[in-house]
């Protein structure tokens, strides 16, 4: 165990000095930094639309239920008040209500699935004047997010305005929720499950997932590669048993991983908290557009489950895989299992996202070398439960255990083996020999 | 005490060890000598227990060489060490792991470099040195734990004479604490001078295994060498002087080597040269190189194993120690 911290020690120091490491966390911070301050050197937005979207105005369809048809909403809620709220970027359409300056206007509902299937509509909004609303959207849609955190200002200062307007006592009753709540909005994309406005936070974790894993998994196979081809090996493993150097060098690097990653997200936190103000001044829905992106703590403990369990699951494979080779040249290749496997379960995560409730994803979510991203994706979309999330979590523990432990014997194996890279299943049979 | 007893390990088809023996007592230096591919590297990875031989067994001090808690330094063959690394850390890291204090470690290091002039580099990455130098380093890592037995496989590949000489006195000064030293090498003349025992290998067997004085003695004390200034052809004037006494006589390196018919014939040539008024600077039996012992023992048994193969321990044989004839011999063992 001693040498293990000692082989770790080593390895970290090794990374955090290094260039390339100290050069590209610099990059990336610096690139954040100069993000945030984006509202300084821009001067106002005419239009925000203009910084956000762009391009056609998309269809927008509100449909009024219940209480949001009382008589006082019309004055409260029409095109212009949306044009308003949303920048100018949707044409708007309302049901439910007749009014002056709506074009449009009936009392059926229709189904908001139906309207953005058939292509009427891009989105639909359904507000019953309460505290919730409910938006729907194409899957994938990016600019629901954005939508939503317009329309929670609006929502909330209609229902200010209902109260203070002297209403009934009854109707003052209904709205009260309204004001003593912020407004939730809940996002449905079609041909999709419900899922909560964090999807688009899955597709960024999962995509943080995704290229940690590929990076630094390639840096582990170079590293284990290097000292075979620096002929270092055989002083080191007449100095520790190879599962120490093993174990200590995945560490080594998880620990830099997290170094850079850490430094990285405290620089976006950091930066965009010291600059909320300018921002705000730009976009004033730039603190709701925070406070959207708040996940629950449940969310992010799973987050750094998946993370840590998913990286170390994928960290032992490529020191197998990179103890098979000898030569820089066969890095490359050696990593290729790992590496499409990553790809693998990062694509089918992204293609989930608009399919999360089918029978494939929720088998495949289980399944260790995916269940981080897809059972992910599947917890941020409301797909699953945290129990769910949990069982899953268990398997890819207890896979990481098992995979630990196999690829510590095909180390010892094949950081011995010099030559051409052996196939992978010779050496795991080799190692089980042994 | 090292013993290594019927070692025999394959790679594949190949025998790269067959039934190799030898024992190693403390506080000498102990030569594996042989050609390329004869087996050194193997027989040391099996000691380092690199990997285990396929039978055989290897103890340090009686206990079996993968248990065995005796410090070893190690310089393997393949050298190496992390390019982009600072010495003075890599050598902590590699002390550290061979069990020592991080402190001890750094201390040791330090005085180790200065030992090899060595001491500028300390805080140098390691690519930034040259080939003779990351030798050098090599060495002090394999010195850094202050090791019982150090185990140095082809020490003097790739040095320079200066560096050369100065390995030869660290690793004299190792012997002189008691410790023991372990080499391979297929350099004769390079580790002649510090061997005190030696076990030539060929084939992946022992060929010949003692300390170096009494094999040599063993051979025919029957060749001189004589300088005497002025003295002119010394193989003409044996031939008159002293007829019969020796076989002949080449003029080499300012004096003269002569070969006698029979050991005691010494007598007679002194004689002679005293009788032709002759007094000689220098007068000493020569012995055989380690070369010349080489290229008789393995020399020899690769003809022979031309014919017989696996009999290459063939009881009988004669020795072929020829003085003159090392050249000619060494070619033959090429072909």
């Amino acid at each position: 165990m001693k040498k293990i911290g000692t082989v770790l020690k080593f390895e970290y120091r090794g990374y955090i000095k290094s260039k390339s490491f100290i050069i590209t966390t610099i990059i990336f911070v610096a690139v954040i930094l100069i993000l945030s301050q984006i509202p300084r050197f821009m001067g106002t937005f005419d239009d925000i639309g203009s910084f956000i979207g762009g391009g056609e105005k998309q269809k927008a369809l509100i449909e009024l239920t219940g209480d949001a048809r009382d008589g006082s909403f019309p004055s409260l809620l029409s095109v212009k008040h949306l044009n308003e709220a949303t920048g100018g970027m949707y044409d708007w359409t309302i049901y439910g209500v007749a009014e002056s300056d709506s074009g449009k206007a009936t009392t059926t509902t229709p189904d908001p699935r139906k309207e953005i299937g058939e292509g009427k509509y891009d989105i639909v909004v359904v507000y019953g004047g309460s505290a919730r609303y409910k938006l729907y959207g194409k899957s994938q849609d990016f600019s629901l997010l954005t939508l939503s955190s317009m329309l929670d200002p609006l929502f909330t200062s209609i229902a200010r305005t209902v109260k203070m307007s002297g209403m009934s006592a009854e109707q003052k009753a209904k709205v009260k929720g309204v004001l003593d709540t912020t407004v939730v909005g809940k996002v449905e994309t079609v041909g999709g499950g419900e899922a909560e406005n964090n999807f688009w936070l899955a597709y960024v974790m999962l995509y943080v997932l995704f290229m940690t894993i590929i990076t630094y998994g390639q840096f582990i196979v170079n590293a284990v590669v290097n000292e075979k081809s620096s002929k270092m090996m055989e002083l080191l493993v007449t100095s520790a048993r190879p599962i120490e150097l093993m174990f200590g060098k995945v560490l080594g690097v998880g620990m830099a991983v997290f170094t850079q990653v850490g430094a990285i997200a405290a620089a976006t936190g950091v930066s965009f908290a010291l600059n909320v103000d300018t921002w705000e001044k730009q976009i004033p829905e730039f603190r709701e557009m925070l406070s959207q992106m708040n996940i629950s703590l449940g969310l992010f403990v799973f987050f750094m489950l998946f993370f840590l369990a998913g990286y170390f699951l994928y960290a032992f494979i490529c020191a197998a895989v990179g103890s098979t080779a000898s030569r820089v040249e066969d890095a490359g290749s050696v990593s290729t299992l790992p590496m499409m496997l990553a790809a693998a379960s990062f694509l089918i995560s992204m293609i989930s996202m608009s399919n999360i409730d089918a029978a494939y994803v929720s088998v495949l979510s289980y399944i260790p070398f995916f269940s981080p991203w897809i059972m992910f994706a599947r917890l941020c979309m409301a797909s699953a439960t945290f129990v769910e999330a949990t069982i899953a979590v268990a398997i890819l523990v207890v896979s990481v255990v098992f995979f630990g432990w196999l690829a510590a014997k095909v180390y010892r194996v094949g950081v011995m083996m010099y030559g051409k890279p052996m196939k992978l299943t010779a050496v795991v049979k080799a190692a089980l020999r042994a | 005490m090292i013993k290594a007893e019927n070692l025999v390990k394959t790679f594949g088809e190949v025998r790269a060890i067959d039934g190799l023996s030898f024992r190693v007592g403390d506080g000498l230096a102990y030569g594996l000598l042989g050609r390329n591919g004869a087996g050194k590297t193997t027989t040391i990875r099996i000691i380092m227990n690199f990997f285990g031989a396929d039978s055989g067994s290897v103890t340090i001090d009686g206990v079996p060489a993968p248990s065995s808690k005796a410090k070893i330094g190690y310089l393997p063959e393949e050298r190496g060490l992390y390019p982009k690394r600072v010495i003075l850390e890599q050598m902590v890291y590699i002390g550290v792991l061979r069990g020592m204090a991080k402190r001890d470690a750094e201390g040791r290091a330090r005085v180790l470099l200065g030992k090899l002039e060595a001491g500028e580099y300390t805080n140098r990455r390691l690519d930034t040195l040259s080939k003779g130098n990351q030798q050098k380093i090599q060495l002090a890592i394999a010195l850094i734990s202050d090791p019982d037995v150090i185990i140095l496989d082809e020490p003097f590949s790739g040095l320079d004479p200066v560096n050369a000489r100065i390995l030869k006195s660290i690793v004299r000064e190792q012997v002189d604490e008691g410790k023991t030293v372990i080499f391979s090498s297929h350099q004769m003349s390079q580790v002649e001078e510090f061997c005190d025992e030696i076990c030539l290998i060929d084939r992946g067997r022992g060929v010949l295994e003692g300390n170096l004085k009494e094999i040599k003695r063993s051979y025919p004390r029957d060749t001189l060498y004589v300088e005497a200034y002025g003295a002119g052809d010394i193989g003409a004037l044996l031939r008159s002087g002293a007829p019969g006494a020796a076989i002949g006589a080449v003029e080499q390196g300012g004096g003269w080597l002569i070969k006698l018919t029979a050991p005691e014939k010494r007598k007679d040539v002194l004689a002679a040269l005293d009788a032709a008024g002759v007094v000689p600077e220098v007068f000493s039996v020569k012995e055989p190189t380690l070369e010349e012992i080489f290229v008789d023992k393995v020399g020899g048994e690769a003809s022979s194993g031309e014919g017989a193969d696996g009999d290459a321990d063939g009881g009988g044989k004669k020795r072929s120690f020829r003085l003159f004839g090392g050249n000619r011999k060494a070619g033959r063992v090429a072909s």
